[in-house]
């Protein structure tokens, strides 16, 4: 059996073919197409998760870090090349109005500069993705009574105005119903 | 004698600490009984989310809202629905099909702002409160643990004794005293029909079904092309099974004739999955006639009773009735039935 275990509060989680839920959850997954999981969980951002199998108590953390793939080796090199020719252009220009245009130049060879050397310090962005395995833990069943429901905070919340209307109550009776019911009951026991 | 006269004085003292209540958390509606009130409360289970910057707070006195945490404002009870109306919004509902709603993640403070408006000051009393919960659906796989839970946090979080009690067994024990609790109660609710069978006080058997009033809502917008809003309104306003209809707006008209079929199906569904369910899960012989109580605010418009009684009249039941007959008011019979158990299960623990 798989089980994905997201510790992410307050996510509404609607995993094709399966019931819609509130994370923090642990949902079997073993019907779904673990591709299509991957999609809806990329596609959520939702990275704080865990597909464990129950049989091998093996637990599967994916952990993807930050995607560039975009960026193709052609259209650097291209870039490049016209980077170059802009450069020698500025430089051409300045060589025919030395005094015009000099103080503009060197700003501009300035700011491409220091273009050039953030890139060239950056750590290439890659697709990585690792796999750890680590027991997994039973939650604690009071644990669990706490994450799932919601706490209440409404300390800071007023409510203004009257929105209820009142009814008289129909049973005038009611105290008796409750004690012949009393009584029912008891006998019961 | 002094000694006497003290201890009932501190008999009347204790009375007077403990407060009892009944709260109806339906799909629609929220209703409050309490046993020191003869009124009952209700307010409807919606409320509206409105941009801070469209409003501002002075333009809101006739208006009840919730202001939450950073200036968050929202309207709630029927101004939310009248105000969407205007408007042609949709409202937000804490509760779906019977349920809380999975959807409203912001719901839960609002609806424990609306509760605790509801029932009204507890401080300094002892306060006991049975909660109604659905019965798990047959024709859907959603399960009440959650909801039933968020609302006993809920209570905890307003300092109250809690205890969850089936909504239809609620009406058994506000309608059916005279046939010492026995009978079966069926509550047409706005998210899910609820039925229970009991007997003497004992329920036999209880389930819901996901189809109710906002199914036949749904269903007849689906057929005009309509926002469900719009038809609830009408429905609410307009809708009778019996007697004239002097309707001359032809859409109205259309509306009615649409709700009308849809009622009528929902009724002929219901009845069917009794039977079923009855013949398949109840042991026990019920060797005399009980009665049937049609109740909530799906069986309010004039005649319902009637179209339900024309209706079942139609199938072989498995039980003798005695006769069908709505609850006294259909909108707080769950409410007052809860305070009944409360106050009987208050009795039980002196």
């Amino acid at each position: 059996m798989l089980i994905l275990k997201i510790k992410q509060k307050g996510l509404y989680i609607e995993l094709p073919g399966l019931l819609p839920t509130r994370s923090p959850a642990d949902i079997d997954i073993t019907r779904c197409n673990l591709s299509t999981v991957d999609v809806y969980l990329r596609k959520n951002g939702i990275t704080n998760y865990e597909i464990s199998s129950s049989d091998d108590q093996i637990v599967k953390q994916k952990e993807l870090k930050i995607e560039d793939s975009s960026i193709d080796q052609k259209v650097i090199n291209k870039r490049f090349s016209k980077l170059e020719k802009m450069v020698t252009q500025l430089l051409e220009k300045e060589q025919a109005h030395p005094s015009k245009n000099r103080e503009q130049i060197t700003d501009k060879l300035d700011k491409i500069e220091i273009l050039t050397k953030k890139i060239l310090h950056k750590e290439p962005q890659v697709v990585k993705e690792t796999i750890k395995t680590k027991k997994f833990k039973e939650p604690e069943i009071e644990e669990l009574d706490d994450i799932f429901i919601p706490a209440i905070n409404t300390s800071k919340m007023k409510l203004k105005g009257a929105s209820k209307k009142t009814v008289k109550r129909e049973t005038h009776d009611i105290d008796d119903s409750a004690d012949l019911l009393s009584r029912i009951m008891c006998n019961d026991d | 004698m002094s000694e006497q006269a003290n201890e009932e004085k501190a008999e009347v003292k204790k009375k007077d600490s403990v407060v009892s209540i009944g709260l109806d958390v339906g799909t629609m509606h929220l209703c409050a009984a309490r046993s020191d009130s003869d009124d009952v409360k209700i307010t409807r289970n919606v409320f509206m989310k409105l941009d801070t910057d469209d409003v501002q707070v002075s333009e809101l006195s006739d208006i009840s809202y919730v202001e939450g945490e950073d200036n968050e404002l929202f309207i709630i009870g029927s101004d939310a629905f009248k105000y969407a109306n205007i408007f042609g919004q949709t409202v937000s509902r804490p509760m779906e099909k019977g349920l809380i709603s999975p959807k409203e993640i912001s719901a839960i403070d609002v609806l424990t702002m609306m509760i605790k408006d509801l029932i009204g000051d507890v401080k300094s009393k002892e306060a006991y409160c049975s909660y109604s919960v659905p019965a798990e659906a047959i024709d859907e796989g959603r399960s009440v643990t959650y909801h039933e839970n968020v609302f006993a946090r809920i209570l905890k979080s307003l300092g109250i004794n809690y205890s969850s009690v089936n909504e239809a067994m609620a009406i058994i024990y506000s309608e059916c005293a005279k046939e010492k609790f026995s009978g079966i109660a069926i509550s047409f609710g706005a998210g899910m029909a609820n039925v229970a069978v009991s007997y003497k006080g004992i329920q036999a058997l209880a389930f819901s079904t996901a189809r109710s009033g906002d199914w036949i809502d749904t269903e007849t917008a689906q057929s005009l092309g309509m926002v469900s809003n719009r038809v609830t309104s009408i429905k609410e306003k307009y809708m009778k099974f019996s007697g004239e209809v002097e309707i001359k707006n032809k859409k109205t008209k259309r509306v009615l004739e649409a709700l009308y079929y849809y009622h009528k199906a929902l009724i002929e569904y219901t009845v069917k999955k009794i039977i079923k369910e009855f013949d398949d899960k109840v042991d026990i012989e019920v060797d005399e006639a009980i009665p049937i109580i049609v109740s909530g605010g799906t069986s309010m418009p004039e005649g319902f009773v009637d179209l339900f009684r024309d209706v079942i009249s139609g199938y072989d039941l498995p039980f003798d009735v005695s006769e069908i007959r709505p609850a006294k008011n259909p909108l707080t019979s769950v409410a007052n039935g809860l305070l009944v158990k409360t106050m009987s299960d208050v009795k039980g623990m002196k």
